[in-house]
Formats: structure tokens, sequence, C-alpha cells
């Protein structure tokens, strides 16, 4: 089955039906490629049977047993695992950055959040969204009610960059009201202090929870292609400018971006935390996939 | 500072051009809107600072380069170091060396050649109206012209007749007579210049205090001349010269042999074989030798000869060979007498052979006579008692009178003797035991107005050392420059060193220092006294020694030096009235006549065979002829006055022999790093040809053209643009 956007691009449907739409031309095109149904999910269980005491719910009976061995056997699942999973997802000023590419870098991430959220739904689990950026803005509490998907996509879409990239001081405030030992998806670029955000995720690692970070980069932040005299103007603060001959620097600044993000990786690897670096320019079931990966593998 | 071309400095506004496109470029620049600022700041902080620094120092150098191009082409020039005013008019003294060293040249022609040529350029260069001298710096300083002229063409013409004979420069003379130069000239400018060859042996070091003190004359007037040198050297420093010459006897006598010692040195750097070396004697080549000599080597020739006749003989040494001829030559006049006559007072007659007082005086004085040989004896001597000793003997044809041990003289002999030396005779006093001291001291020295040339002190004993008395005092070892000891530094002529006194008077030397200086002291005892002291008495001389004639106070007697020194002192005290005849180029010539010749005009003949008028003064009773042109080295002659008396008394012609000093032969000129400090010295300032000159000449007169190392400091700008935008270029591809 041919997916949907495979004829209509992301940004048209945008216009018709927003992000819920698009999660979802998203997921089921991405789906369509699995050999398992994703409906099946992994929170429903079979763990054991054990013989028939009175007292015991008769439709708990497994008859196809009682079919083959003539006795009564009770089949027991293990405990409804439904994953409570958080998406974080930076809605700071460096995030409203947009290169030639058709999409900021905050637009990319959202819809990355749309379809997470979308997928997770449909597979029973339960999804809570916070947009942060020095603080939290919004928190909303994960639920696994198909009607919940609309609420944060209601959120998503509302919220606008701005602020300054904040991770660890956001994460302090955070990490308490979160549950234990479910999934944090952070969506974020990651930028600020590295030390603080490893520290922040070193304690959601330590609360139990699977920490899943992509971050997202525009493609010009990557190859600073730039070469006329440019003015610099941060995102995060207007009043703060630079005035560069991009060519003259530019060694130096690949240079300290390559440092940037090895620091990033080999901390996030140091506290096993999944770290997926995605650029604007790659579609997102790209991104998705990354995820189903890393979910595999646990 | 001034500008030739004011208007091209107004160029200077393209400076403009760069900043304007610097500007407009920074203003097309884009604005992006950026979220890793970190990563940025980290770049920034690091390399801001620079990056601005490299963007600043190229546009500086953008700027720079119309700035100055347009400086450059508007033709700056400092006046700071302007000494003339425009086209000031000038006095120049040119100071030309035109010793003759300046002869040495090479194939395109001599040194001094060269600085006629150069002279004459320079002089062509002066503004109209200016005045100009020059000055000969050889043989001692002279000016070419009796006085400064204006008309400035007639210079090179009158140095065109001149040629490079001179003696060696006399840097100081030569100065001092430009400052003199200078005091009769009109402008206010003044310019010396010195054109020479520069040889190092006559301007190096050793030659710069009086030198120093010279120009000080000159520099300290209110307006005080640029100093300019001019070398004029190059060719080859390959010479031989020949000289000095030394002769064994001061007087020759008929028929007696003498040698005549001259060294020859090759100054050159190569070395040179089968020279000969020329024996002329009166005209006649009596012999040659030939020689070889290494780079640097002197050699010693030695010829030997014997005059048949008496006269002034003129000798003449040279040798061939070499491109500088001036020094191959030496003249040389020696006078040859038929004979001194000679009159020893025998103070102390002895009874037996050698005890009488002038026994060994006699001997030494005639050897040849007292051994019956069959040569001649140049001194013939008569010895008297003090008694017979008058007027009637002495003025009888008697050139010399010695006094041995005489115990006085009555009031007439003493007047007779003073009269007899007051005329030309020359008289030596050997004391004795038996000598009147006090009227030795009272009369016969007379406070020094006498003939006694110092007073007679105590007698003088060997000193006493660690308690044993030394064997006696001996002459003092030195390099004598005395003419009657100067034969003894060559030891082959024997050592006076070996004679031992063991008694002496100590003669006592004037306290008062004009007195001293009448009195030459040229011979002492090892302990310090006295030993041979001479004095001028009227035209006479009076030669006294501290020690007697006899071997009563010491062996000198008996040593072989007694017989060549006593010759030696009579025949120098004999020749005392003659002036010298062997001089230096440039010196003046003086011939003594009698007294009736005082006022005619005699001929003389110089070194070049052409006749020149000169009159006899009338100078202390004696008819003198001075004749002052004798730059040409060689063989001068001054022809007999008319004489009226009886043919054989009738005068000869006197003979005088001019040499150069060899200072000049040397031609090794100094080299540039002496050159530079001798221009420092005299605060001078060096050129190397009369072109130089003009530039130099302009310089002080407009200031210093700088657009040169403006136009290099372009060059270097260009450069470095260049290179510093590759140098970011390649930065930015990185």
């Amino acid at each position: 089955m041919a997916a949907l956007t495979d004829v209509i691009t992301p940004s048209d449907l945008k216009q018709v039906s927003g992000l819920q739409f698009f999660a979802r031309s998203v997921v089921e095109g991405f789906c369509s490629g699995l050999h398992t149904s994703p409906h099946k999910g992994f929170s429903v269980e079979f763990k054991q049977h054990r013989p028939y005491v009175p007292g015991d719910e008769i439709r708990r009976i497994d008859w196809k047993v009682f079919g083959r061995s003539d006795r009564y056997y009770i089949r027991e699942y293990e405990e409804e695992t439904n994953l409570r999973c958080h998406i974080l997802l930076d809605a700071s000023g460096s995030m409203a950055y947009q290169g030639d590419g058709d999409q900021d870098k905050f637009t990319y991430a959202k819809r990355l959040a749309a379809c997470l959220a979308y997928l997770m739904m449909m597979q029973q689990d339960s999804v809570g969204l916070v947009t942060f950026d020095t603080e939290p803005r919004s928190f909303i509490p994960h639920r696994s009610r198909t009607s919940h998907l609309s609420v944060l996509m209601k959120t998503m879409e509302e919220t606008e960059t701005g602020g300054e990239t904040e991770l660890a001081g956001t994460f302090r405030t955070l990490v308490p009201r979160l549950h234990r030992r479910g999934l944090v998806v952070i969506i974020s670029d990651c930028f600020g202090d590295v030390a603080g955000m490893l520290k922040s995720l070193a304690h959601l690692r330590h609360r139990g929870n699977e920490v899943l970070v992509f971050q997202i980069w525009d493609r010009d932040e990557l190859e600073f292609p730039f070469k006329k005299w440019t003015r610099f103007v941060n995102l995060e603060d207007d009043d703060h400018m630079r005035l560069v001959d991009p060519a003259t620097i530019r060694k130096s600044y690949l240079a300290n971006l390559e440092r940037f993000r090895d620091d990033l990786q080999r901390g996030c690897r140091g506290h096993r935390v999944d770290l997926v670096p995605l650029v604007t320019d790659q579609p997102h079931a790209e991104a998705l996939s990354r995820y189903l990966a890393s979910r595999m593998r646990r | 500072m001034t500008f030739l071309n004011l208007i091209l400095l107004g160029g200077a506004a393209a400076f403009a051009i760069p900043l304007i496109i610097h500007l407009l470029n920074r203003r097309r620049l884009q604005v992006v809107h950026w979220g890793a600022m970190h990563l940025l700041e980290d770049v920034m902080r690091k390399n801001h600072q620079r990056l601005k620094l490299e963007q600043l120092l190229l546009l500086l150098i953008r700027i720079a380069l119309p700035i100055i191009l347009a400086l450059l082409m508007a033709r700056p020039v400092l006046t700071g170091m302007r000494q003339f005013a425009g086209e000031q008019q000038i006095s120049t003294v040119i100071l030309v060396d035109d010793s003759y060293g300046m002869q040495a040249g090479d194939a395109t022609g001599s040194r001094f050649s060269r600085a006629r040529e150069e002279i004459s350029q320079i002089i062509d260069q002066l503004p109209r109206g200016s005045d100009a001298s020059i000055v000969l710096m050889g043989s001692g300083g002279r000016t070419l012209l009796d006085e400064p002229t204006t008309v400035l063409e007639s210079l090179p013409a009158h140095l065109r007749d001149r040629q490079a004979l001179g003696n060696s420069v006399d840097v100081t003379d030569s100065l001092r007579r430009a400052a003199g130069e200078f005091e009769l000239m009109q402008h206010a400018a003044r310019e010396v210049i010195i054109v020479s060859g520069f040889q190092a042996s006559a301007w190096g070091g050793e030659h710069g205090s009086g030198r120093l003190a010279a120009l000080e004359s000159l520099t300290d007037s209110p307006t005080p001349p640029a100093v300019t040198l001019l070398p004029v050297g190059g060719g080859s420093t390959d010479n031989i010269s020949v000289g000095p010459v030394s002769v064994s006897a001061i007087i020759l006598g008929v028929g007696q042999r003498f040698s005549v010692r001259a060294e020859v040195t090759n100054h050159g750097t190569s070395g040179q074989t089968d020279i000969p070396v020329h024996f002329d004697v009166n005209d006649q080549r009596i012999r040659t030798s030939r020689i070889s000599l290494a780079p640097g080597q002197v050699t010693q020739v030695l010829f030997n000869h014997t005059f048949d006749e008496p006269g002034d003989h003129h000798i003449h040494l040279s040798t061939e060979g070499d491109a500088l001829a001036e020094d191959n030559h030496f003249h040389l006049v020696l006078p040859v007498w038929d004979e001194v006559p000679a009159v020893l007072v025998n103070g102390v007659p002895g009874q037996r052979p050698l005890e009488g007082e002038t026994d060994f005086l006699e001997i030494a004085l005639q050897p040849f006579r007292s051994t019956d040989a069959s040569l001649n004896d140049l001194i013939t001597s008569e010895v008297v008692l003090t008694n017979r000793l008058n007027w009637d003997l002495i003025s009888e044809n008697v050139r010399v009178v010695a006094l041995a041990n005489v115990e006085r003289l009555d009031r007439r002999q003493l007047e007779e003797l003073e009269r007899f030396v007051d005329q030309g005779g020359g008289l030596i006093v050997f004391p004795g035991d038996r000598i009147d001291t006090a009227w030795y001291n009272e009369e016969f020295h007379r406070d020094g107005t006498g003939l006694l040339p110092l007073r007679l002190g105590p007698i003088g004993q060997p000193r006493v050392q660690r308690g044993t008395a030394t064997s006696g005092a001996r002459i003092a070892a030195r390099r004598f420059t005395h003419p009657t000891l100067e034969y003894f530094n060559d030891p082959r002529n024997g050592r006076l060193s070996d004679a031992l006194f063991t008694r002496w008077y100590q003669l006592e030397e004037p306290i008062d220092e004009a007195a001293a200086s009448l009195v030459n002291i040229f011979s002492r005892l090892d302990t310090g006294d006295p030993l041979f002291v001479e004095q001028a008495y009227g035209n006479g001389r009076v030669l006294q020694l501290a020690v007697p004639a006899d071997n009563d106070w010491g062996n000198l007697p008996t040593q072989p030096v007694y017989v060549p020194l006593m010759q030696r002192l009579v025949t120098h005290v004999a020749a005392s009235s003659a002036p010298p005849v062997n001089l230096l180029a440039g010196e003046p010539l003086r011939a003594i006549f009698p007294e009736s010749v005082a006022g005619q005009r005699l001929v003389v003949v110089d070194a070049e065979g052409q006749e020149h008028m000169a009159e006899v003064r009338e100078l202390d009773g004696r008819g003198v002829l001075e004749f002052t042109e004798t730059r040409k080295p060689g063989l001068y002659r001054v022809l007999p006055p008319s004489w009226d008396g009886p043919e054989d008394e009738a005068p000869e012609e006197q003979r005088f022999a001019f040499n150069l000093s060899l200072l000049e032969s040397d031609l090794t000129p100094l080299s540039d790093e002496q050159l530079n400090s001798l221009a420092t010295e005299l605060n001078a300032q060096l050129v190397r040809s009369a072109a130089d000159h003009s530039v130099l000449d302009r310089a002080r007169r407009f200031g210093q053209e700088i657009w040169k190392p403006l136009l290099w400091f372009v060059l270097f700008l260009l450069f470095a643009e260049l290179l510093l935008q590759q140098w970011m270029a390649r930065r930015r591809l990185a």
C-alpha cells in the first residue's frame, strides 16, 4: 500500500489537517512496511498456566488446554505493562532556526513528536507531553485514551518558540513529576551546558527511565556554508550579535561543533541514553525507525 | 620638508578608495538569525582579536599605498640636512694630493690625471660667481694660484700643467692653508674637497692628531665649511723604491775609499726578480747590481767608491722596471775635500809613544800616514803645545782645533780661539787630569756665553753596587740620530758600548730651558751623565767630551770604534759651517757664499736642467742664496758667481741633492672601512666621483630627495599586501 506521503507532501498535509493527519500518514506509511502488526502491542504478555482453584473467574479458564488435557487451567498474564511515555519538546528560541530547507527545526521537532505520539497511542501506550525552554511551559500527563492524542496535537500546534535552551534547569523541576520506569523522549537541539544536561539525563536514568534523545540539527549548523560577511543574531537574545567573515572561522567552527557533538555522544553513551541526531532534511520515517529499533533492543 | 611637485600630493586623496571599498563591503553583509551561538562564540573569542587585526592591517596597507605613492610623485625633499641655500654661490677650496704616489695608476691614466678630471668636473658644476682655490697637498700645503679666483675656468687649466711630483702629503699644513684661503674668499657657503689617493702610509691613524687640530681651526669659523672626501685610488700597488741611503763618512777625502749602502724596498704584493740597481757618480755609471725582492722585502745594496778630485760629487742610485718611476731614484751629494787640517793642542806631552795626551788622537785622525800606507788621509793634523797656540797658526786654513787636557789658555789665546770658531772653525775639547776646572767654568764656559757648552762638575766614578764597584761606565746604547753616531747604528761598524770608562767629568746640564735648548747632548753614559755635547758658536761649532783623548780614564782609544768615531767627530765640527746639501724635496735650498757675493743674482739649475735666477742676500756677515722651487727630486746646482780674484781660488759650483720622503712609495690605499672612519673623524662626506659630488651638492643645497626609499617602501607594501592577502585566503580555504 502506497503511503499517503508518497503523493502528498507533509507541507501540503499541514494545511489540510495539521499534525494529527501528518502523523497518521507518516506512521501508517511507515508501519505498512513492517511484518508484524503494530496492533499486537508489547504490553500484554502471557506469563504461565496454573491449576484452577475455586474462586477463580470462569472466563479465565483456558479452554484449549482443557480440551487437550481434560483439566482446568487458568491462563495467567504479566501485569498489563502499558508503556508510559513522556515526550519533552524543546521550544527554545534556537529551535526556530530555518536554513534553506522548507521547515524550521521546531516544526520538524513538533512533527516528530506528533508521529511518535500517534505511533505510541496506536500501540495502546500512554503518552504525555512537556514543552519547555528555560523551564517547562506546558505539562500534559500521559494518557492512553485515543482522544488524548488530539489534546497533544493541539498543544503542540499552539506552541511557539522563545526563550533560551536550558535542559538542565528544566529537568530538575520536571523529573519529580515524571513516572518512574517510563520512557522519556527528548526532542531538542541540546544547545547549552552539556555537563548540566548529562547530569539531568543521569538523574532520569537513575529513576529507571528509558531516555531517548532526538537531537535536531539544521544542515547549516552542521556545515556552516556561509560565504559573505554575516551578522549572526542570537535567536534567543536579539541584542546578542556577531559580525563575522564566515570563511575565516569556518574551520574553527566545525572543529568546535565536532567537539560539542563528541562530548554529548560520549556522555549519553556513558549513561546508556540513546542520542539520535536528526537533520531537518531527513524524513521523519527514519526517525521512527530509529525509535523502534531502540525499543526492540530492550 | 618641501615638495617639488606639490600638486601631485593631492593624489593622496586616493586613499579614500580602498577605505570606501572596505566600508561598502561591510555594508553588503547578510543577517542570519542563529541558534548555535554558543558554538560561534567560542570561535569568536579565540579568533576575533586576530581577525580584526589582520583586517585592519590589510586596510592600513591599502590606504597607505596611494598616500605614499602620491607622496613619492610629489618628490619630497628633506631640508633638515640642507647646508647651503638653493643656487647660492659658494667658496670652494679643493685640496688635491699631488704627491708622487698619485703618479701610480693603470692603463686608463694615473691617479693624478683622474683627480684632475674630477676636479675640472666639480669646478664646472659650481654656480656662477662662486670663487674657488686649489691647494696642492704634496711637499707641504701650497696654493695653485696666488689667491682664490672667480675665473673658475682658469683653475683646471692651471692644474693641467701640474704633475704629481710632490713629496708626501702634509694634511695638517694643507688644512691650515685651506683655512687661510677661506679668509680671502667671499661667500658664506663654504666647502673643502679633499681629492687624494688616500694611501694608508700617509693617511693612516698615526697622522691623526695634527690633522684634527688643523681641521678645528678650519671649522671654528662662524661659517664652517662642509668637508668632502673624494678618493681617486685604483691601479696596481706594485712598486719598488730606492732609499734611504747611508754613507760611511760625513766628509770624504780625495782617494779615500767609502761605501754607500742603499735600501731597496718592494712595496707590492708580487715578487720581483732581476731588478737592476745602478750606481752612478757624476752621471757616469760605475756599477749595476741585480737583486731579487720578495713581496714586502727590503734589501740593502752596497757600493764602494773612491773620488780622485775634491768638490761636491753627485751620486745617483736608481732602479727601473716598475710603474711608479719617481721613487726609483736617490740622489746624494758628497763633499770631497782635499784635506781637513786640524791642530791638536797637547796639554800633557809624553816621553814614550802613546803616553802623550794627543797620541791616540793623532793616530786615529790619520791612520794611513801613521802606518806608512799609500792611502790618503782626509785629516792632516799638527800637534802643538799649549803655548804655541796662536792666531797665526789657526787662521791659516785650519778647520779644527782640538784641546786635549789643556790646563788653561791665556786671555789672548782664548780670544783668538773664540774668533776662530765664530768664523766657522770647529773646536773639540777633551778634558783631563791637568785641567784648571775653575778656569774652564769661569772663563771658558762664562755662564753659557763662552765656548765651552757645559760647566764641568766633579769627577764621576763607577757606581758601587752590592758592595762591589762596577768595572766602569759605558756609552748608553740606543738608536743614534746624530750624524756622527748614526754610522754606529749598524753593528757591523763597531759597537760604541764596548768602551769602558773608569772616570769622567760630570758635566752640569743647564736647568734653564732656554740655555738647555742651545746645547745638544747627543750621547750619554749609562750613568746618565752627558758624554758628547755640542753647541753652535757663531758660524762654527764646539764639541765637548766628558772623557780625555787618551786611555788614562778608560779604554775607548783602544777600541776599534775609536778611529771612525774620532774621524767623524772631527769632520762633523769641520763641516759645521756648510749648510746641508742632502735635503727632502720641497725643502728650501740654502747656499752660503762670502759676504762679497751678496747682491749678485746667481743661476740655479734644477733637477730638469732648467735655469732659475736667485739673488744672494746678506745675512750674518755671509751671502745666503735661498731657492724654494725644489719639489722635483734630483740634483740642483748653484753656479758660481762671477769672480774677479785669482782663478785657482775661484769658488766652485755648489750641488744639492733633493729626494722624496719614501712615505708615498707604499701605494696601498686606505680600506673602505678606514676611509669611512677617516670621514667620520673629519666630519666629512665621502663621494666616489664628481657625479656623486654633484648629487651630494644638490642635497646640501636643496635637501635630500627621498623618493628612492619611498619607492622601495611602496614596493614593500605591495608585496606585503599580496602576501598577507594570500596568507589570509589560504586560511579561509583550509
